[in-house]
């Protein structure tokens, strides 16, 4: 059992509280899930319970944590570390060995176990973790998604109590984070394992978990069930998305129908039937947004595109395609199937082995990317990549200066993106001391100052709280009503299903599917969004099956 | 990554790492000891078959590659350098102000030959020893040798980060160049200056790396009171002590050739000429064989360790 009492922590060197008199009993075998805005304080609490706080990062406490009979204010985290298991966000940084069987041995070759017992533990764990199959293999080899498993199995082999896990899924791509996210599940239900994870995207594991604890400026905003939460979260801004099953669940609701809310979509189909049946929908009107007619010329035009990495494989595969101005297009497709390398092409980062890019009327294969970047801005999924100047301000200004933009034309943009990204009170701030969120604006404000005509985002959502993605997504809208054209790379079907316009599905460096929204992302077992897969079997009572969000879904009720 | 460690179940990987860190210990010392352009050349193809029975052609190639770049610069630079040598190859009519006429040698060129022979060498056995030593099992070889082990372990863990700070570079590069930030603009200093920008912002991602790094390993009980156990603990075998031993005498007869003067080779002010006799012969030979013996018994390993 895990007890915290009363606990105030403040980091050193600041008043500010990073925790306020949290209070709060974790019984054995609990699944816990932890969620809040950035910086509300979840990981600073979890560090809390291992104790790195405070024996690794110093700073005021006040207050009491008890996992079973260790008090882990007053014990080291070496020895915490027999307790209590922790799991952070990059697999990189958490690894110390060359190959997988070295890497789970670590912990306990600390504590001094005898090699018979290392061996056997190592034997359990693999099996444990499902990865006996990679415990040969170095880790330099492993995706991202086998690495953060290798470091659960390495946290595992310890035999702790309690599992903490702090955003294990962040760094991941979709597929690695399901996989890191069905141990965990299996772990507490066959295990009985002790599991507190800090997640962002609840939608995943929503419906596992016991408890639900929601965080906000350092204090518990909500703790209960997680179904509870969905029904209360309607009135409260907490930055944290519900799934769009059970935002469903909420409309139907109140249109006073007799609805109750599904976690799942198994639920939903369960919970809505009756509704679905009864009600008569209304002709569809959607198709009015399907067309977009009034998109501009071409400004990007790709010609039979072939692109093979020196000594690599080919990554790109006769992808003829234009992008309009004005036009948003999402780009999708499972990892490696050459969605980064397209858009490296497309800046000049990389030149075309076969065919043609022109940007603006530019060829991409004799321009420099210098010059291609007044017309390409490109967004990093990191926005630590973007920050190299000393204050926000010559962040911000950096791209024009480069341009040779005249002074007044630089002060009054920068005064704009300030007043647009809501970055004023931080104008003098160190780019790199800002909450991830603003990080984000920062960088996503340090290319647009520049007025490129194609905006360029790769993955900027990961990682991201639905609070974030929403305020991202309405400066992306902006940019594009005033005449911007947009490639989003993305895994986040939800997120595409809801802002995107034209998707462009690639497999292997070729273009799948190359179409508007609802034909690319309808009926399909992977690219559809929840409620697309909701409706499937419901559209004999005349849903139309092409339907994406719940507001279009919403629209269709009499 | 092309420089990185792989693991292949060849005989030369499985070596013992103490042989092959006494092995290329050896060959460094010889490169400094001996300065004869042959002998040095010798070394070098001796350690060719290294490559070939581990299966690191290309990787090794591409050490060798950059190598064969800076040789090149040697053998330029030197040429115009050095002043000695009284073999004159041509005069640089033009006269320069305090140096007075530069003239190129016959003596200068072959020199820079000769020391290139040793720069190549060198890096050979190092880029074996580097891509055939698992770094796990060369931590185990320098506790081994009583070294302290939160030292050693500290600097292993630093080595591990290298090619996320090469990938941090790559993509911060990008990631101005795509903001219309040239690294190319003007002369050489400001160039260097250009690319100053990159070094904070990659010093706070190293501590970043670093603190989440060491968060990570507490949390696994690193630094506890317990004495520390390793799993699976290299095993030395008999047929290692064989090697080792080997590797050992190879140190012992360059540390003759040091006290004999033997592979010391004049090029200045003309070179000394080279009698290819019976005593060179052997000296050559012995040499030959010291360098490629760990290679030439490798199979031995298979014969009688199991496993």
């Amino acid at each position: 059992m895990i007890k915290i009492n009363d606990l105030t922590f403040s980091y050193a060197e600041t008043d500010k509280l990073a925790l306020k008199n949290i209070s709060l009993k974790i019984e054995d075998s609990e699944f816990v899930l932890i969620t809040g805005p950035s910086g509300c304080g979840k990981s600073t609490l979890c560090r809390c319970i291992n104790g790195l706080i405070p024996s690794f990062y110093g700073g005021k406490i006040h207050g009491e944590v008890k996992v079973q009979d260790l008090d882990s204010i007053h014990t080291p985290t070496n020895i915490m570390a027999k307790k209590v298991g922790m799991v952070f966000q990059d697999p990189e940084n958490q690894l110390v060995a060359m190959d997988v069987e070295k890497e789970i041995a670590f912990g306990l070759e600390n504590l001094g176990f005898s090699n018979t017992i290392i061996a056997k533990r190592i034997e359990e764990v693999l099996d444990m973790v499902g990865i006996d199959h990679l415990r040969n293999r170095l880790l330099s080899t492993l995706s991202g998604g086998e690495k953060q498993k290798t470091t659960i199995a390495s946290v595992l082999v310890l035999h702790p109590e309690v599992l903490v896990l702090d955003e294990p899924t962040s760094e991941l791509d979709p597929k690695g984070a399901e996989e890191v996210i069905q141990i965990v599940q299996r772990l507490n239900q066959e295990l009985g394992l002790t599991v507190i994870l800090v997640e962002h995207r609840i939608d995943r594991v929503l419906q596992s978990v016991d408890r639900l604890i929601v965080m906000k400026e350092g204090m518990i905003n909500y703790d209960g069930l997680p179904r509870g939460w969905v029904e209360v979260s309607q009135n409260t801004s907490s930055g944290i998305g519900v799934p769009p099953i059970a935002r469903l669940g909420l409309g139907l609701k109140q249109k006073k129908q007799d609805a109750r809310i599904p976690l799942t979509i198994k639920e939903g189909r369960q919970f809505f039937t009756p509704i679905f049946k009864q009600n008569k929908w209304k002709v569809r009107e959607l198709s009015e947004s399907h067309v977009n007619g009034n998109l501009g010329k071409p400004i990007v035009k790709v010609r039979k595109l072939w692109y093979k990495y020196p000594d690599g494989p080919t990554a790109i595969r006769d992808i003829s395609l234009d992008i309009c101005q004005g036009e948003f297009i999402a780009l999708v497709g499972r990892n490696a199937s050459g969605k980064t390398t397209f858009a490296k092409l497309l800046n000049g980062l990389l030149r075309p082995s076969k065919g043609m890019i022109t940007i603006n009327g530019l060829n991409t294969k004799n321009t420099p990317v210098e010059h291609l970047a007044k017309f390409v801005g490109y967004v990093f999924q990191d926005p630590n990549v973007h920050l190299f100047a000393d204050t926000v301000e010559e962040e911000i200004t950096l791209m024009m200066n480069n341009l040779g933009f005249s002074s007044k034309l630089i002060e009054s943009s920068l005064d704009k993106m300030l007043h647009q990204f809501n970055l004023d009170h931080c104008r003098k701030a160190y780019p790199r001391s800002l909450s991830s969120g603003e990080k984000q604006r920062v960088a996503l404000a340090s290319i647009l100052a520049a007025q490129p005509k194609l905006l360029i985002l790769d993955e900027p959502t990961r990682g991201l709280n639905y609070g974030l993605k929403k305020n991202l997504m309405e400066y992306i809208i902006e940019y594009k009503r005033n005449g911007g054209s947009i490639l989003l790379i993305s895994h986040d079907i939800e997120l595409i299903a809801e802002f995107g316009e034209r998707v462009v599905l690639v497999s292997e460096g070729k273009i799948i599917a190359d179409s508007e929204k609802h034909q690319v992302l309808s009926n399909s077992l992977h690219f559809s969004p929840q409620i697309n897969r909701l409706i499937q079997p419901f559209t004999k009572y005349g849903i139309p099956g092409d339907l994406l969000t719940v507001n279009e879904l919403m629209r269709g009720f009499s | 990554m092309k420089f990185a460690y792989k693991n292949k179940e060849t005989v030369i990987h499985r070596l013992h790492p103490a042989c092959k860190l006494i092995w290329v210990i050896g060959i460094l010392f010889a490169c400094i000891i001996i300065s004869d352009p042959i002998l040095l050349l010798l070394i070098f193809f001796s350690t060719v078959p290294f490559v070939i029975i581990g299966k690191i052609v290309k990787e090794w190639f591409s050490f060798l590659k950059l190598t064969l770049w800076l040789s090149f610069f040697i053998i330029v630079i030197n040429m115009f350098a050095s002043q000695y040598g009284s073999t004159i190859l041509y005069v640089i009519p033009s006269e320069i102000p305090i140096v007075g006429k530069l003239k190129i040698t016959f003596e200068a060129l072959v020199f820079g030959i000769g020391m290139s022979f040793r720069l190549i060498a060198t890096i050979s056995a190092f880029a074996i020893v580097t891509l055939t030593i698992n770094p796990d099992d060369l931590l185990q070889t320098f506790l081994a040798f009583k070294l302290p082990y939160r030292t050693v372990f500290t600097t292993a863990i630093a080595t591990r980060f290298m090619p996320c700070l090469l990938n941090d570079v790559d993509t911060m590069t990008d990631s101005l160049r795509t903001r219309a930030y040239n690294f190319n603009d003007g002369k050489f200093l400001q160039r260097i200056k250009r690319r100053s920008v990159l070094i904070l912002p990659l010093l706070s991602n190293s501590l970043e790396r670093a603190i989440q790094s060491a968060e990570a390993m507490e949390s696994r009980a690193f630094g506890s009171d317990t004495k520390r156990t390793i799993y699976k603990k290299i095993e030395t075998t008999l047929t290692d002590y064989f090697f080792i031993m080997l590797s050992t005498l190879f140190l012992v007869f360059l540390f003759l050739m040091l006290l004999f003067n033997i592979g010391s080779y004049n090029y200045y002010p003309s070179l000394d000429p080279i009698y290819i006799n019976v005593s060179y012969m052997s000296v050559a030979l012995v040499l030959i064989f010291f360098v490629l013996a760990p290679a030439v018994f490798s199979p031995l390993k298979k014969v009688f360790d199991l496993d």
